[in-house]
């Protein structure tokens, strides 16, 4: 399904919004904060030992007798980097989460940007090795079609690391999952901004992890370990997992804004193009 | 205690998959937690009830096998021992005196409020059955337990005119043993004989003796065999006053404004004797008689009667001699069955001498033939004369031969003969030649008389004509006068000797029906009843002419009914301890479910 037309025509409508809101051309025109030498003033500054040359403003130097540089923003191609939850516990909105990754990498193929799709679960598995231009589309799609959720209790920490052994140049990193990580989410987030990546957080929960329907005795089995255990859900028992829930992703929320990391939350009750003009609509995955 | 059927405990073998049924019942569905870490928060808050929770399974399941335990138990029908609670029989009487009134209401009502009263004492707790008794037992319950089944079958029980009969209650008791059910009899004891018949029995006196009644007892009317055609009539009255009463007995005819007579009665109390009396000019239909007096009781105050008319029976004689012949005819040309000369044409009976297939005979007419000779469809292989030494009767009481004696012929003329297949012999000769017969072909009657009445000098014997009035009346059908006037409690089929043939019976409702005689059943409703079967007809009065009922004796019956046990069974507790006990575990069940 990922490979309809009808799906694929969705993806360019989102990829033509993206052009109209963040103005951008067709070559590799994600703005960089780094100063470089590209063609576009940017700043001044004072001139430091061993600096360019070719950066002295000598018009400056004649009526101030200083010497100046000009600062020039640098127009780089970035490496866009999707980690997507293939953990059980995404069963149930998987199909979702993988239409999110397809419409972000869409666009970021389509920018030109380089492109990398992780699967996230006990480990990581590459299902988009890094690729760039369009001819990357199919690819993209379709090896997103064949990714499928694993078994193992997911470490999101470990992952993290072992996403940073992997690829050290600082890169956007759009993190799409429930965020239901049993050891929690803190310390992977915390790695990924201490080693400079622009990260971005996407999370897709769905109306069971959000509420307990489930009354009498029911026999709960973790869909990742498989743990089972026998329990008598009552309003008290489902109002203590519903609080809980709320409290787990209220601190996601607490910590993503404490560390300027983006967040949008949805659910799959929302179309996925409905969540990728929101979030272009408002900018970009801010925080 | 002790158990009434100790089989039913073979029950408690359902306990096995019963509880096989039940571990599959409770088994919690599984149901994926995506945030198992999460639940473990409820886990800790629900650690200190998990020991309740690992045992309720089994809880539940003791309780659902108490219950089990304590259906089987009741269906076992347990008893305290030396509790005397049996199953009950209650017989009530609806026979004609239960139609008397105590004080404005009928000892019927009486009867039905007390069998209501005992159902309702009963509280459910014992089983119970209702049935009514008058000339036969009609139950109207199972036995059950159900007050509401119990109740509505009373409240079917209607009134009847009929007398009751000891010979249905004998029936119904005969196979009581002292383990069965009780059967209580809630009746007047109007039934004549009680004392003979109570063993088994346990009777409520409904009524009492206050009050008199006077009724009819017996009752006929009948032609007398006499020139002006009187009618005779027979009546007997009873009277249960302790004092003499005069009492008018008016006769009416068809209708309440055609008063044919009015006779003064002087009654005394028990059964008076019989007023016989004449009424010179009776007309045929129906007749009244009628008690004027209000007592307690007003189905024996009247009688019915039905005089029929006078139909003459049509005989045509046909040969050339036949003097002798009319002669015999002419005889009884007067009386209630008279015979009337008439063409052959229009004969009922035609009297022939010889051969039938000489002579032109009307197509439907039955015969009396005389002297067979020749070839003929009612007689085979018929020759020579022959002499017969001693004639034999074989059936003495036949409307043909119950007038004349047919040994004291001569029977001269007879011929060796063989009466045709089916062929009914009166009469026979010593070698067993048939001498009077009676068959039937085709639907024509026919009565063959073997001798040549000339040559026996049978028509100067008196028995000539009378076998010819015998013959005449039983062959037109007419031969056994039906009464005027029959009993309720009497069987229809009495009077229809052929119970095979279909009659159309009007009631004195004016209800038709066509059932055959087999099918009349017992005689019930007072009134005129009409029968009617081609050119066959009866009708009848129909009246309840029975002593016990009339004279309302209920101080002959010896009241010996025992309490009903109203103390609560154990089948009772056993099972409201299970509903209570089912109940509880359901709230657990339901809990388990809805959380």
């Amino acid at each position: 399904m990922f490979t309809d037309p009808s799906f694929i025509r969705r993806l360019d409508s989102l990829y033509l919004l993206a052009r109209k809101v963040l103005n951008g051309s067709l070559q590799a025109d994600r703005q960089s904060v780094r100063r470089g030498t590209g063609v576009t003033f940017a700043d001044y500054s004072e001139y430091y030992f061993g600096a360019d040359y070719r950066a002295i403003d000598w018009r400056v130097f004649a009526r101030f007798d200083n010497l100046i540089i000009k600062l020039f923003e640098v127009e780089e191609d970035t490496t866009i980097h999707i980690l997507l939850d293939t953990s059980r516990s995404m069963d149930s909105k998987f199909l979702y989460a993988r239409q999110l990754a397809a419409a972000l990498g869409y666009i970021a193929l389509n920018n030109l940007d380089r492109l990398v799709v992780h699967g996230l679960a006990d480990g990581l598995q590459s299902i988009l090795e890094s690729s760039r231009g369009r001819g990357a589309v199919l690819p993209l799609l379709t090896n997103l079609q064949a990714s499928a959720t694993r078994s193992g209790e997911t470490d999101f920490g470990s992952a993290c690391k072992l996403f940073q052994a992997r690829h050290r140049r600082r890169a956007v990193v759009i993190v799409i999952s429930d965020f239901l990580f049993p050891a929690g989410f803190d310390e992977g987030l915390s790695f990924l901004q201490w080693h400079k990546h622009d990260v971005y957080c996407l999370q897709v929960q769905d109306a069971d992890d959000l509420r307990c329907r489930w009354k009498g005795d029911v026999e709960l089995e973790c869909v990742e370990t498989g743990q089972r255990r026998r329990l008598t859900i009552t309003a008290r028992e489902a109002a203590l997992y519903e609080a809980a829930v709320q409290q787990w992703n209220d601190q996601l929320r607490s910590s993503c804004a404490r560390r300027g990391i983006g967040l949008a939350a949805t659910t799959p009750d929302v179309p996925f193009d409905h969540v990728i003009q929101d979030i272009l609509r408002r900018g970009g995955l801010v925080a | 205690m002790s158990f009434g059927l100790p089989l039913m405990w073979w029950g408690l073998l359902a306990l096995l998959p019963l509880v096989a049924i039940y571990f599959l019942k409770v088994r919690p569905s599984r149901k994926p937690a995506t945030a198992w870490f999460l639940w473990s928060k409820v886990f800790e808050e629900r650690r200190a009830r998990t020991l309740f929770e690992r045992f309720r399974d089994v809880f539940s399941l003791l309780l659902l096998m108490a219950v089990f335990v304590a259906i089987v138990a009741a269906a076992a029908r347990p008893y305290w021992v030396g509790d005397s609670r049996r199953d009950l029989v209650l017989l009530i009487d609806n026979s004609a005196s239960m139609n008397t009134l105590e004080a404005g209401v009928s000892r019927l009502e009486l009867a039905k409020q007390a069998a209501a009263d005992i159902v309702q004492a009963l509280d459910g707790n014992q089983r119970c059955s209702v049935a009514s008794v008058a000339d036969t037992v009609v139950f109207h319950s199972n036995l059950t337990d159900s007050p509401r089944e119990l109740l509505d079958a009373i409240e079917k029980i209607s009134s009847t005119s009929v007398p009751a009969s000891s010979a249905a209650v004998a029936q119904f008791v005969s196979g009581a043993t002292a383990t069965g059910p009780r059967r209580l009899v809630l009746s007047d004891g109007c039934w004549g004989s009680v004392g003979t018949w109570v063993e088994g029995l346990e009777w409520l006196k409904i009524g009492s003796d206050s009050g008199g009644n006077v009724g009819i007892v017996a009752c006929d009317m009948q032609r007398l065999p006499l020139a002006d055609s009187p009618v005779g009539v027979y009546l007997q009255v009873a009277s249960s006053y302790t004092e003499p009463v005069t009492v008018d007995l008016a006769v009416y005819h068809e209708t309440d404004d055609r008063l044919k007579k009015i006779v003064p009665l002087e009654l005394q109390p028990g059964i008076n004797t019989p007023e016989i009396w004449r009424i010179a000019e009776a007309d045929e239909g129906r007749w009244y008689f009628r008690l004027e007096i209000e007592d307690r009781l007003a189905d024996d105050n009247q009688a019915y009667a039905y005089l029929p008319p006078l139909v003459p029976v049509d005989v045509a004689v046909l040969g050339e001699d036949r003097f002798f012949y009319d002669n015999s005819v002419q005889a009884f040309a007067t009386g209630e069955r008279w015979l009337r000369l008439v063409d052959p044409a229009a004969a009922a009976v035609i009297m022939l001498p010889g051969n039938p297939a000489m002579m032109e005979v009307a197509s439907e007419a039955s015969l009396l033939i005389f002297n067979p000779s020749g070839s003929s469809p009612y007689w085979v292989d018929l020759s020579d004369e022959m002499i017969v030494g001693l004639a034999t009767v074989r059936d003495e009481n036949h409307p043909l031969v119950r007038h004349w004696d047919p040994t004291a012929l001569a029977w001269l003329g007879a011929k060796r003969l063989q009466a045709p297949a089916g062929a009914e012999v009166l009469v026979a000769a010593d070698d067993g030649t048939p001498l009077l017969y009676r068959a039937t072909d085709r639907g024509r009657r026919v009565v063959v008389v073997n001798l040549d009445p000339q040559q026996a000098d049978f028509f100067l014997s008196p028995w000539f004509p009378v076998l010819v009035y015998s013959v005449a009346t039983h062959l037109s059908g007419q031969g056994e006068p039906k009464p005027t006037i029959v009993a309720t409690g009497q069987d229809w089929r009495e009077f229809f000797p052929d119970e095979s043939q279909v009659w159309e019976w009007t009631t004195p409702a004016g209800d038709t029906r066509t059932l055959t005689a087999a099918e009349l059943g017992r005689i019930g409703d007072v009134g005129f009843h009409r029968f009617k079967s081609g050119a066959q007809a009866w009708q009848v009065g129909v009246s309840l002419l029975q002593s016990t009922e009339s004279l309302l004796q209920v101080s002959a019956l010896n009241e010996n009914v025992e309490p009903v046990t109203r103390r609560w069974s154990p089948a009772f507790w056993l099972t409201g301890l299970a509903i209570l006990v089912l109940i509880a575990e359901s709230m657990l069940f339901h809990r388990r479910w809805v959380g």
